[in-house]
């Protein structure tokens, strides 16, 4: 039953425009890229600033209004003999699959097509790092935006708390570590900043992503810090570890919400 | 009278000619080793050294002899001596294969040393493997031309040895110490320490060399004032090139390329005064030019293309004007410690300059900051630099460089270009 749930919210997803928006937008801004950048390694640099930006945003508020939009058939299925955790997580899967479906193809048809008449390395690696952060992104912040519109009857609230999340994770986390690196300039911080930004997934997919870019040499010793711990197993298991936990934290308190809640 | 002297210049001429005697050594020959030949050697003689290879230990000249080789004889110093030492004045080098110098923790074992001499010249030679290459010391009016000095150090090791010290296994390419009027000129020095180190070397010329995969520096430059290196090509050094405690130089026409890693410099200066860098091109390095107590300095026309940061001034380095060069495409293009700003950016060409141009004379009318936020973030709490493309940080120097409150604001350039600054090439 969750499978054919799953299915109907997965090609239920293409019917709506905001999904093919968003794979034109990555499509035609990628392909823009490489046009004029001609090097995949420039190419990643730019999109990882709008991944790490947009991806967020857009997961937030599409997932907040596909919640709230679908909120009458949920009405509907919830008088049928199913489940409420798959009648969630179902609807959960397809809006990211969906996405995340759209971003990936949005940005790796541009690279293939542009791939083999380029002169400068490919850059496989550091291309999929950065398509597998985007996709992280997107399995988070969508899980963030089903608990907010569960947790909301109220729209708006439900908006305003979705666009608090994002200016939390993008800026004002950083304004608080950037705070923290002035404040506390005297002292050897490199280990409680590497802490702090592993705990924010951004600020995880940013770094991961720029250590493997050549401007990784302009960190210097911090950047030998980090390198260190990212080369290191424990560091790629305690980074992927925290990133499934900021997946499945959100999800899960969202679901228990969703099974307790009064339709 | 005419006749006398025609005679006279005869007579001389015939004279030196039976006086230079060239002596050949080779393998096969009577005499077979330069050791031999340099004994029975006069003043001004020629010894042609045919092909073959001589492992004579350490061959010390002390008569001003040429030695010269055809094609290509190989001196060994089977990694235990220190190959030739010359201790005598107008001796030529010319066409030897020098390798395998010995390596001491005490002496500096060279490939070729010349030690307290005059015009002296070495030229087209190769020195492969040794511990130093070329050694100058308390040495005047010399010559080093169209070498090959290729060193046993490989950049691999020290990227491998993050944290150990293992450049003091290896020697400079082409040291020059205590040295006047010296000429280096076409070399190509490769896998060294330093490519060309020069400590208190005056009154000399660079010119045209090509130093590359040193482990430290492309050119290491100390305490030599009145110099000028120019046309030359350092690239792909550990540290790029620094130049230090030095006054009056002259920097011209040289490229410092791929300078690229956690320490590198294209070019360090450090306690530089009165030195004109000029029509340079700093492309790829982590740091374009790092200005530690840099003062009276012009640079003028010189090309910055995607470095890290294109230049870093501390701020003990006053009184530098920047004239029209170019800032392209680099992460930051200044970074600055200071509050202040003691030296003059003018008519400058910076690619992320957005402003206009109204009565079309080619300068903005607004001024550039080339300063950003972040940059003088990392320069005072090398940490921040872990917020790289924060969409913060991107915020943050927006509103910055539109309402300058924390960088300095007197570090501007007033009239910037708003067309790349085309010098010839």
């Amino acid at each position: 039953m969750s499978i054919k749930l799953l299915k109907y919210e997965f090609f239920n997803m293409y019917r709506n425009k905001w999904i093919i928006f968003y794979f034109i937008f990555f499509l035609v801004l990628t392909t823009a890229l490489f046009y004029f950048a001609k090097s995949p390694a420039k190419v990643v640099a730019t999109l990882l600033q709008l991944i790490i930006l947009v991806i967020p945003l857009t997961s937030l508020i599409l997932g907040t209004i596909f919640m709230y939009d679908s909120r009458n058939f949920i009405e509907l299925l919830l008088s049928l003999p199913i489940k409420r955790s798959s009648i969630y997580i179902s609807k959960y899967l397809g809006t990211t699959i969906s996405l995340s479906i759209s971003f990936a193809l949005g940005v790796i048809i541009p690279y293939l097509f542009f791939i083999k008449s380029l002169e400068e390395p490919p850059e496989y690696f550091l291309y999929f790092s950065l398509v597998i952060a985007g996709i992280f992104l997107t399995f988070i912040f969508v899980a963030f935006a089903f608990l907010i519109a569960t947790f909301f009857e109220d729209r708006v609230k439900g908006f305003g708390s979705s666009i608090l999340v994002w200016l939390y994770t993008t800026l004002i986390y950083d304004g608080i570590i950037l705070f923290i690196i002035i404040y506390f300039k005297d002292y050897p911080l490199e280990k409680p900043v590497l802490l702090m930004s592993i705990l924010n997934p951004i600020d995880i997919a940013r770094i991961f992503v720029i250590l493997k870019l050549d401007i990784a040499a302009l960190l210097g010793y911090t950047g030998a810090v980090f390198q260190k711990f990212f080369d290191t197993k424990l560091g790629i298991s305690v980074s992927f570890g925290v990133l499934f936990v900021w997946i499945f934290f959100p999800l899960i308190v969202g679901l228990y919400k969703f099974r307790k809640k009064d339709f | 009278m005419k006749k006398l002297l025609c005679i006279k210049v005869l007579f001389l001429i015939t004279y030196t000619l039976s006086y230079a005697k060239t002596i050949t050594v080779c393998p096969d020959c009577k005499i077979s080793s330069i050791k031999k030949a340099l004994q029975i050697a006069e003043n001004g003689d020629t010894i042609l050294i045919k092909k073959g290879i001589y492992k004579e230990g350490n061959i010390v000249v002390k008569k001003s002899v040429k030695l010269i080789g055809e094609g290509y004889p190989v001196i060994d110093g089977q990694k235990k001596y220190e190959v030739i030492t010359v201790k005598a004045n107008n001796v030529v080098v010319k066409g030897l294969v020098i390798q395998n110098s010995g390596k001491s923790d005490i002496e500096d074992l060279a490939g070729i040393k010349f030690f307290k001499t005059k015009n002296c010249r070495i030229e087209d030679c190769i020195l492969r493997n040794n511990f130093w290459g070329i050694y100058f010391a308390a040495s005047k009016n010399g010559v080093i031309k169209n070498n090959k000095v290729f060193g046993p150090a490989k950049l691999e090791y020290l990227k491998s040895a993050f944290g150990t010290r293992i450049e003091t296994n290896f020697g400079n390419g082409i040291h020059l110490w205590h040295c006047k009027n010296m000429l280096v000129e076409s070399n190509h020095v490769k896998n060294h320490r330093d490519g060309i180190y020069f400590e208190f070397v005056k009154n000399s010329t660079i010119i045209n060399n090509i130093s590359e995969k040193n482990l430290r520096y492309g050119l290491h430059f100390m305490f030599s004032h009145k110099d000028n290196y120019i046309n030359n090509i350092f690239r792909n050094n550990g540290a790029g090139v620094a130049v230090m405690y030095t006054k009056f130089v002259y920097m011209a026409n040289n490229r410092f390329e791929y300078n690229w890693g956690m320490a590198s410099y294209g070019l360090l200066l450090k306690e530089i005064y009165d030195s004109y860098i000029y029509h340079n091109v700093i492309y790829k390095n982590t740091t374009g030019i790092f200005a530690d107590n840099t003062n009276r300095t012009v640079i003028k026309e010189n090309d910055f293309l995607e470095n890290g940061w294109a230049l870093r001034i501390w701020g003990n380095s006053q009184n530098n004007i920047f004239k029209h060069n170019n800032f392209i495409a680099n992460t930051f293009n200044v970074a600055t410690n200071s509050f202040e700003n003691p030296n003059t950016y003018t008519e400058n060409y910076w690619s992320d300059y957005k402003g206009y141009d109204l009565n079309g004379d080619g300068i903005g009318d607004v001024p550039y900051r080339p300063v950003s936020l972040f940059g003088y973030f990392t320069e005072n709490y090398p940490l921040s630099l872990v917020l790289t493309r924060s969409f913060f940080i991107y915020l943050l120097d927006y509103t910055e460089r539109n309402f300058p409150m924390i960088i300095p604001s007197k570090l501007m350039d007033k009239r910037p270009l708003m067309r790349r600054y085309e010098w010839s090439r």
